[in-house]
């Protein structure tokens, strides 16, 4: 539990990108559907947010960490014994609550379920020599890097954090998801049944659950297990990089709905979706697969409700 | 999200949006009487305040199932049901509460089928069931399939389902604003309203309503090995607790016994209903030992028992990550599981195993240990919703406060809840509170409230009380930092570090097992140590935005009023009873405590009698 550098325990260096808000006396709570768009959305409202202005810095901590340490694990430590001002989201600690989606050495993912041994970098690797970020992150681990463990000082290594990318930073690692969330609402997340009733053998009124076989459950069951974490849309570079799009959290929504066998709105689902700033906004870059924490195939989905869109 | 102001007066205010506080907001706005209001063109006002962004609330967490009898597997009946979670509760049930429990259950689950969840299914396409701890067919004779499940990660769904709804039903949230205060009247009769703190802004609002329900969830940080989130510190119970109101049986936290070692991160029940067996040192498989018949699947606190057992007499094992460790861990062995199954039916319980263990456990075994779980008890309230105090030897109700969920007490769980049924106590008589929110939507309308001014505004008060404590606070922090740079020895306090600290306090005095010197032992460090540097502590940054600081102070506050008042009521309890595990007082004594505790904050405790209704109280045993 102690953040003190024991002599038989290795160290992690954490550089955090930080930013404290100015008070402000009235705060603009127009949610614009990317903190830099250019054009306004029917998705995303139309008035232009303003970025929160307050002081940005970028501070470090070294602690001592396992390997096997998760970075939240490492930001608990600090605000456990070294500063507990610094500020973020986290609340199961497993995965499944959704709430501390930020940029890992760049990459949009998860704090709980990111490691140290996993995300840790050798100091000079963290930018090549212009300065420019290294791009590649965890699967790229066997090139001239000395893996961690085996730096003398007992160092793992450094992990650069920042709020996640593509929404307004509210306070340190903390960013305002509320326009993703809005723009899920907005597409009308919710089971549209028929609604009816079935009857007992004498005719007479049975509650009772919609029947739905196992194999049309399997059509749509890995996309409801989205937790709304927003790493999808930290990734996607239109997205995060300020066009105006729906954005990947929203067609994953829109397309478990699509394929729920219970559902009776699935025209009207697509019609909605059929829009400039809808499916036709995605690139297909699908970077938005790579850190999903849910294991969704979030490109190779979009793919498939866009074929499933323009087959109609 | 955050309501764009707050109006001068609601119909109903949540506080809490898990299970509980958003099967309240649908119950009500489903009712026929919401449904009334609205026709008249009168849309009631109700706001969910939740200290979370509403889909990060714990329920998501949940894994195994949700029980009901619905009997689509194997042959069930809602009285078997009924009987398992007395039994279960080891005879502190309320029987009229737990009656409603397994007669409504099926209603309740189907209801969640038709708002969306998605339900794992049956050949033929119902909702599928599985075994679970504790619940069995014919009053005790063998297991049966009683769980409905969607994978394993039923809470999950039900969760955004409900949230769903809400967005349907265009339910007004205030995220992540934290409640620091309960107002009622001076007579403690009736609700005011709250007041609550944005943490986005650091403003604090007086919300003012003639309804308020509490559902913030349990308290398993109050132990240091928890399955709980970091959020659930007891917030609505210490509410209840400092506005003078009771809590019933707080003395009674669950342990599940399937922590994943020392991260205390839940493996689900269902690895054992699927076949897991639990072995110690020696590679024995205890539980047949203790509990034939039922042997893994016996109820939680049996299970956890076991395992203490086993570990005191020198039968545990290490972490394998510590291996130089306490040896306070069972291995949990899974290798006896179809892996193709365990990865079908299993998928979280493996995915955490490989996470968080590197282990894998088609291989390898599996360090466990019981882990806080449960908070069986809480703020007392009627089978409506309806929060009590116990007086006189009558339930005296506060007109216009509801609870439900983990942070209330309807007791249907007793000494010891069965899994399976938390969900859907939070679900039921979640929707209950709510449709009873409903049938006092049209007295509100009838009685104004504007006019008097020469009375005493308690809300406003409060928030006032509460601005000048922030602003100390922040300004406390200005000074600390300008201090920090020459004077080391400040007195200055930790919230995060002080927490830990409670945790391992309580979890040394009650954890499992406890006796009236572990109880004392406690007290004395949280009177002499804890509670004076949990006044003392301050932010150490006075920007009022997402200072979590701030609310940290203040759940580490509300836990030491929870932990002193869970202390009261085990020291009070002179014998052993589900989860309660007195050493000093091994055995059940019907004749004396056949009796919910009834804790205030000064540690006075009342007893209420049992409701015994179809079932005397027998010995229980797995």
């Amino acid at each position: 539990m102690s953040g003190g550098l024991e002599n038989d325990m290795t160290t992690v260096t954490l550089r955090v990108h930080r930013f404290t808000p100015r008070a402000e006396r009235e705060r603009d709570r127009a949610r614009a559907g990317s903190p830099f768009a250019r054009k306004s959305s029917p998705f995303g409202g139309d008035s232009a947010r303003r970025r929160p202005r307050g002081k940005q810095w970028v501070q470090e901590y070294t602690i001592a960490a396992r390997p096997e340490d998760t970075v939240l694990d490492c930001l608990l430590t600090i605000k456990r014994t070294v500063d507990p001002t610094l500020a973020f989201r986290y609340s199961c600690g497993h995965g499944m609550c959704g709430s501390d989606a930020v940029a890992i050495n760049g990459a949009p993912t998860l704090l709980c379920t990111a490691t140290v041994a996993d995300w840790a970098k050798p100091e000079a690797s963290a930018t090549d020599e212009e300065g420019f970020r290294r791009t590649g992150g965890v699967d790229d681990a066997d090139d001239t890097d000395a893996p961690s463990g085996d730096v003398p000082d007992g160092s793992l290594g450094v992990i650069e954090l920042a709020a996640l990318p593509g929404f307004p930073v509210q306070r340190d690692l903390i960013a305002d998801i509320d326009p993703m969330l809005e723009q899920i609402r907005k597409l009308k997340p919710y089971l549209q049944a028929d609604g009816v009733l079935a009857t007992t053998d004498e005719g007479k009124v049975d509650v009772f659950e919609y029947l739905q076989h196992p194999d049309q459950l399997a059509r749509y069951e890995l996309l409801s297990n989205c937790i709304a974490c927003g790493v999808c849309e930290g990734s996607c570079p239109v997205f995060a990089g300020g066009e105006a799009f729906i954005g990947p959290a929203a067609l994953i929504t829109a397309s478990r709905f699509i394929n729920d066998s219970r559902d009776t709105q699935a025209a009207e689902r697509m019609d909605a979706i059929d829009t400039a700033d809808g499916i036709a906004a995605c690139q297909s870059v699908r970077a938005c697969t790579r850190e999903c924490p849910r294991g969704i195939d979030v490109g190779e989905e979009i793919w498939q409700l866009i074929a499933q869109v323009k087959e109609r | 999200m955050s309501p764009k102001h707050v109006e001068a007066m609601y119909d109903v205010v949540i506080v809490g949006a898990g299970a509980a506080g958003l099967s309240a907001a649908l119950g009500m706005v489903h009712s026929p009487e919401f449904a009334e209001r609205r026709a008249l063109g009168e849309e009631p006002s109700v706001l969910v305040i939740s200290k979370l962004q509403p889909l990060r609330s714990h329920t998501g967490s949940a894994e195994g199932g949700i029980a009901a009898s619905l009997g689509n597997v194997e042959h069930d009946d809602w009285h078997w049901h009924y009987y398992d979670t007395v039994k279960g509760g080891d005879w502190l049930v309320d029987q009229d509460a737990a009656r409603l429990l397994a007669q409504e259950a099926p209603a309740a689950v189907i209801n969640l089928e038709r708002m969306g969840v998605a339900f794992s299914r049956t050949e033929d396409g119902h909702i599928a069931q599985r075994r679970f701890g504790g619940h069995t067919a014919d009053f005790g004779q063998q297991p049966v399939k009683r769980a409905a499940y969607a994978a394993d990660r039923i809470g999950h769904q039900i969760l955004h389902a409900l949230w769903q709804q809400c967005v349907a039903a265009g339910i007004a949230f205030a995220e992540e604003w934290y409640v620091t205060d309960l107002v009622l009247d001076e007579a403690r009769t009736k609700v005011e309203g709250v007041v609550a703190f944005d943490t986005h802004t650091g403003a604090v609002h007086a919300v003012h309503a003639r309804n308020v329900m509490l559902a913030t969830g349990g308290a398993g940080r109050l132990f240091h090995t928890t399955s709980n989130s970091w959020d659930l510190t007891g917030d609505g119970m210490a509410l209840a607790l400092n506005a003078g109101l009771q809590l019933e049986d707080v003395e009674f936290m669950q342990f599940h016994p399937t922590g994943l070692a020392h991260t205390g991160i839940l493996l689900s029940e269902a690895a054992r209903a699927e076949g897991g067996v639990l072995r110690n040192a020696e590679g024995e498989a205890f539980m047949q030992r203790y509990a034939p018949g039922h042997a893994d699947l016996a109820a939680r606190d049996v299970v956890s028992r076991a395992i203490r057992s086993e570990t005191d007499a020198g039968r545990g094992v290490a972490d394998p990550k510590d291996p130089a460790g306490r040896r306070d861990c069972v291995w949990l062995d899974m290798r006896g599981i179809d892996a193709d199954h365990m990865n079908e039916v299993l998928p979280e319980v493996v995915a955490t195993i490989r996470k968080y263990a590197n282990l894998d456990p088609a291989v390898d075994l599996i360090p466990v240990k019981p882990t806080a779980h449960y908070t069986m008890g809480g703020i007392p309230v009627t089978v409506d919703g309806e929060v009590y105090r116990w007086a006189d030897g009558r339930r005296a109700t506060v007109e216009g406060l509801f609870a439900a969920g983990e942070c209330s007490c309807v007791s249907v769980h007793g000494a010891n809840r069965l899994g399976g049924n938390s969900l859907l106590d939070a679900c039921l008589f979640g929707t209950r509170a709510g449709r009873s929110m409903a049938a006092r939507l049209e007295g509100a309308a009838a009685a104004p409230d504007a006019g008097d001014e020469t009375v005493q505004d308690r809300v406003d008060d409060a928030a006032a009380a509460r601005r000048t404590q922030v602003a100390d606070l922040l300004a406390a922090a200005k000074v600390g930092a300008d201090a920090d740079a020459d004077d080391e020895d400040t007195a200055d306090g930790n919230p995060y570090q002080l927490m830990a600290e409670l945790g391992a306090v309580m979890e040394s005095a009650l954890a499992v097992h406890c006796s009236e010197d572990t109880i004392a032992a406690a007290r004395e460090d949280i009177a002499e140590r804890i509670a004076p540097q949990a006044a003392s502590l301050h932010p150490h940054s006075d920007t009022p935005a997402f200072n979590q600081e701030l609310t940290a102070i203040w759940e580490v506050r509300h836990l030491i009023d929870l932990g002193s008042a869970m202390l009261e009521a085990s020291d009070a309890r002179h014998e052993s009873r589900g989860s309660l595990y007195r050493m000093d007082f091994p055995a059940r004594d019907d004749g004396r405590f056949l009796a919910h505790s009834m804790t205030d904050a000064e540690g006075g405790i009342g007893w209420q009698p049992v409701h015994i209704e179809d079932m005397p109280p027998q010995a229980r045993s797995y």
